[in-house]
């Protein structure tokens, strides 16, 4: 009986082995291992790009592709198996593989990938990378074009998650001519009253990425808010303006992909990852919703309507 | 309006219920709010959290409810409204909710508040729903209907409901909006409004409404003889108005003024007039001035602070045997009301708040011009404050919301009142809710029961205040998204009931008396749904017996039953809409121990909106089947009691926004 134990145990050691070897031993270093955590489309879209970027510079990777979910025990077991399998960098999509890995390795070069924000790679001294989210300067320029009526701009926001944020927020929109009332929510129960508050000011509500306030849960109450009260919104992605927001800046997913590439080849000819600094997106789109525009009657540009992407 | 923010908090409640510990600090997969899947707006149903999560039963119509059934006053609109029926003595409406009606009770048993501001004068106590509404129903946003006692947070007249109208602001109209309508009995409204919301903060919205109808030529078999000219009137249920709305708001303040002047033919005899008079008429001024005050102190504490002043003038001409009376009032009151909300502490959200009001003028004339006599020359003042707390505790895992309010009311006419409320709500699972709701209610005696006279009426300054008790079960089921269901028991008692008798049988003079107790018990189911498609509806079902102690016999204005259909089908993509209305109720004792008829009406309106930039249209049938029916009178109305209603009418409406 402990014979037979013994030997099933030999050969599932031997069956995760080989595999390792195999990888180890194909890349001689040129293993690029992925982290991936999400089945969203967009991530496939962004890996499509990296891996046609290098390939069209000639870069003969092998990839080991790695899937994480919310499962921290699996989350640890993947990345401990990847700093074991030493590639020659580890590209990262999403945040929860990269919070991950830049916790755990700091002595593999990292490239990061549909992040929402680019900033959590400066704490990193081996990583770099792409953010989801655009400059503020950027995103209240969009604001200014598509409402060029819009003085106040209202935002909700979690001190505990976003205080920097609205600081160089309220910097850059006084310098653009835009006054930003920033409203403190701590729970969502403070959202009724804020959103109340911004109801009488704002011109338009600012979809800033807060976990507390833009949660799926609270996506509903704050659209159905800003579609009652005629206040454009403008929201985090096409998912929102599909659902009443009136636009939101948009990224070309293959070509973040392509912009992570370009930081991974200069990694791979021996760049330090500490050399290039984080980006953000470099190509822009918009859509926009003309229901909700015509919900809260404001009339758009025809030349505004043309250039999007996806009109709703 | 305190009612509607704690309704939407406790749906925030929940929401923070289904999100676990939201308040940690950011999420690893912060990236899922762009690509997460987020339900249209489009595609939600109304207020459904507002109407779930409220400690009450409440039912809220939309401006596009409005639109599309073709409501034409708030009259109309509560007409619609599960457990609401509305009589109309061919000058004023009058509410009646859950099998309690009083004709000629000037609809003092529920409040009417227009953003927050209380509009039931302070002579009457009477909340204007008909043409006398001070607010032209294009200029609704939307109507909430809450249900029961309301005295705990609203003081006195919230007996049966609080209907708080929520007016559209400028940036609902972001521009100038003509407003043309023609309906039957050479009736013509008009209406300009004028709104926006400015860059420097600024909003405002202006609107004025003219109104002029001729009325329908009447027969009241009661008068049926030569000396009355058998019967028929025509010329005298005319019915003019003009009205005034402005509300600007700048940051935390909003300013909002209203007016109206409304002058109404009197084509019933009512109070031994002459019949058939045209000069037999009564003109209702309203005005309001309302300063309110709403300021976030921190996230979790808010003040709100109202200054208001209000005027009512009443005046009556009234034609008996070629004498003329004049019946006057004159309501003037000016007050404030400041609350505080907070949510400092956990699982609690406190409301606290006291108001004050004035009374200036409560004064009451009458007179014959000629022999001139004066039967009345009443001038009062008074005053009264209170003072109320409540507080919203969230327990077990918030599935369960324990609602306790309590308000002090001291009248410095009578003596003190102490109202409580309280509420159960249990939630187990995400689409069932249980509400076990209790609360007491109060109205004070109105300055018109307690000291009017004229020839056909006594004072009687010895009235008590009218007292509630009210124990609620409401059960609420959503099927899928848009559906929802209800059902709800109730069981109510009144003590002092406030009403108006004969001094003696067949004496013609009227003396209102604290009659004893009512009794009632119903209940009510509803199930209304919104399809993808656009087709919403909602039918329901009433059935209430309400029992006066003294005689233990069924009220009279009662209907035991009462059944309410609505349908919107949209006909042609989003521009072309059938609204069908289809109210039955069931017969209704009349003063004289007879019964009117049981009647069906139905009203169907086509609504056009986008058929060209701007413009929209509407042609209404109301009563398309040209049911004949009647509304039970007061004993003012002797020898009539019941009033015919109008038959089928039509109206074809025209509004162009530019």
């Amino acid at each position: 009986m402990i014979g037979i134990k013994l030997f099933f145990h030999c050969l599932v050691s031997c069956l995760c082995v080989v595999p390792l070897f195999y990888a180890a031993n194909a890349s001689g270093n040129d293993k690029i291992a992925v982290l991936i955590s999400s089945s969203e489309s967009r991530f496939d879209e962004a890996l499509a790009g990296f891996k046609e970027y290098l390939s069209n510079q000639n870069i003969q990777a092998a990839y080991e592709i790695h899937h994480v979910s919310g499962d921290v025990f699996t989350t640890e077991q993947t990345v401990q198996h990847i700093r074991k399998s030493k590639p020659r960098m580890i590209f990262t999509l999403g945040s929860l593989g990269t919070e991950a890995v830049m916790k755990r390795i700091t002595d593999i070069p990292v490239v990061a990938c549909l992040v929402m924000r680019s900033d959590i790679l400066k704490k990193s001294t081996n990583a770099t990378g792409v953010g989801l989210e655009f400059p503020l300067e950027t995103q209240f320029s969009w604001l200014k074009t598509i409402l060029p009526k819009a003085k106040t701009i209202g935002v909700l926001y979690n001190p505990a998650e976003n205080t920097k944020r609205i600081e160089d927020a309220k910097r850059i929109a006084r310098r653009l001519g835009l006054r930003l009332e920033a409203v403190e929510v701590f729970t969502p129960q403070d959202i009724p009253s804020a959103l109340a508050t911004l109801a009488r000011s704002a011109d338009a509500i600012w979809g800033l990425a807060d976990s507390l306030i833009m949660s799926p849960h609270m996506a509903k109450h704050i659209l159905l808010f800003a579609f009652r009260n005629k206040i454009p919104l403008i929201g985090l992605s096409e998912t929102w303006v599909k659902a009443g927001a009136l636009y939101s800046l948009e990224r070309d997913y293959s070509d973040l992909g392509s912009q992570c590439g370009s930081m991974a080849l200069q990694i791979w000819n021996n760049a330090h990852p500490r050399s290039i600094a984080p980006a953000t997106p470099r190509k822009i789109f918009y859509s926009i919703n003309l229901k909700t525009a015509e919900h809260i009657k404001l009339l758009l540009p025809d030349e505004i309507v043309q250039k999007a992407r996806t009109v709703y | 309006m305190i009612t509607a923010f704690v309704i939407m908090i406790a749906s925030f409640q929940n929401s923070r219920a289904e999100s676990g510990s939201p308040a940690a600090p950011v999420s690893a997969s912060e990236e899922a709010l762009l690509f997460q899947e987020i339900p249209s707006v489009y595609s939600a149903s109304k207020y459904e959290q507002k109407v779930t999560e409220a400690p009450s039963s409440v039912s809220i119509v939309t401006a596009s409810d409005i639109k599309k059934y073709g409501y034409r006053t708030l009259a109309d609109v509560l007409r619609g409204v599960r457990s609401f029926f509305v009589t109309y003595d061919r000058n004023y409406n009058y509410v009646g909710v859950r099998g309690f009606g009083r004709p000629a009770d000037y609809n003092n048993r529920i409040l009417l508040l227009i953003d927050g501001h209380r509009t039931n004068d302070n002579l009457y106590d009477m909340a204007f729903i008909g043409t006398d509404g001070i607010l032209d129903v294009d200029i609704i946003d939307r109507v909430e209907i809450i249900r029961g006692p309301g005295s705990s947070l609203y003081g006195s007249n919230a007996l049966f409901a609080v209907v708080n109208v929520i007016t559209k602001r400028g940036r609902d109209l972001k521009g100038m909006e003509v407003s043309g309508e023609a309906a039957r009995y050479d009736t013509y409204k008009g209406r300009l409004s004028y709104g926006d919301r400015y860059s420097n903060g600024i909003e405002a919205l202006f609107s004025g409404t003219v109104y002029d109808s001729k009325g329908p030529s009447l027969f009241f078999p009661e008068y049926n003889s030569p000396t009355t000219n058998h019967g028929l009137t025509s010329g005298t249920d005319y019915d003019r108005f003009h009205s005034l709305f402005v509300k600007t708001s700048y940051r935390d303040f909003t300013l909002q003024a209203a007016s109206l002047s409304r002058i109404k033919g009197i084509p019933t005899g009512s109070f031994e007039t002459d019949f058939n008079n045209p000069d037999n008429r009564t003109r209702d001024q309203r005005a309001y001035l309302d300063l309110q005050y709403d300021h976030a102190i921190t996230a979790k504490n808010q003040v709100s602070a109202r200054l208001f002043y209000d005027y009512y003038k009443y005046t009556g001409d009234y034609i008996t045997s070629g004498v003329t009376n004049k019946d006057r009032g004159l309501g003037e009151w000016w007050g404030g009301e400041i609350k505080l909300s907070s949510r400092s502490f956990n699982n609690h959200r406190l409301i606290v708040g006291t108001e004050y009001t004035f009374n200036n003028h409560l004064d009451q004339r009458n007179h014959d011009v000629y022999p001139y006599g004066v039967y009345l020359d009443d001038q009062r003042r008074s005053e009264f404050w209170a003072a109320y707390i409540q507080d919203e505790i969230t327990l077990i895992r918030k599935k369960l919301v324990f609602n306790a309010g309590l308000r002090y009311d001291n009248y410095n006419t009578f003596t003190d009142t102490l109202n409580p409320r309280l509420a159960l709500i249990y939630t187990p699972w995400g689409k069932s809710i249980f509400k076990a709701l209790f609360g007491t209610a109060f109205r004070a005696p109105s300055p018109f029961e307690l000291y009017y006279q004229s020839p056909t009426n006594s004072p009687n300054a010895d009235l008590k205040p009218e007292r509630i008790s009210t124990y609620e079960v409401v059960y609420e089921q959503y099927l899928g998204d848009h559906c929802r269901a209800t059902a709800a028991g109730f069981f109510y008692k009144i003590y002092n009931l406030i009403d108006q008798m004969e001094t003696a049988p067949g004496s013609g003079i009227t003396i209102f008396r604290n009659l004893g107790q009512i009794q009632s018990h119903g209940f009510e189911i509803e199930l209304e749904n919104k399809w993808a498609n656009g087709i919403e509806g909602r039918i329901s079902y009433a059935f209430q017996k309400t029992v006066d102690l003294a005689t233990d016999g069924i009220l009279s204005n009662s209907p035991e039953h009462m059944v309410k259909a609505n349908l919107i089908l949209p006909l042609w993509r989003n521009k072309l809409f059938a609204g069908v209305e289809q109210q039955y109720t069931s017969l209704r004792k009349t003063i004289d121990n007879s019964y009117t008829s049981e009647f069906f009406i139905t009203n169907i309106t086509l609504f056009a909106q986008r058929m060209a930039k701007g413009l929209e249209l509407s042609a209404s049938v109301y009563n398309v089947f040209n049911t004949r029916y009647s509304d039970p009178v007061s004993a003012d109305f002797m020898p009539v009691t019941a009033v015919q209603q109008d038959q089928r009418a039509y109206r074809v409406k025209l509004t162009y926004a530019f």
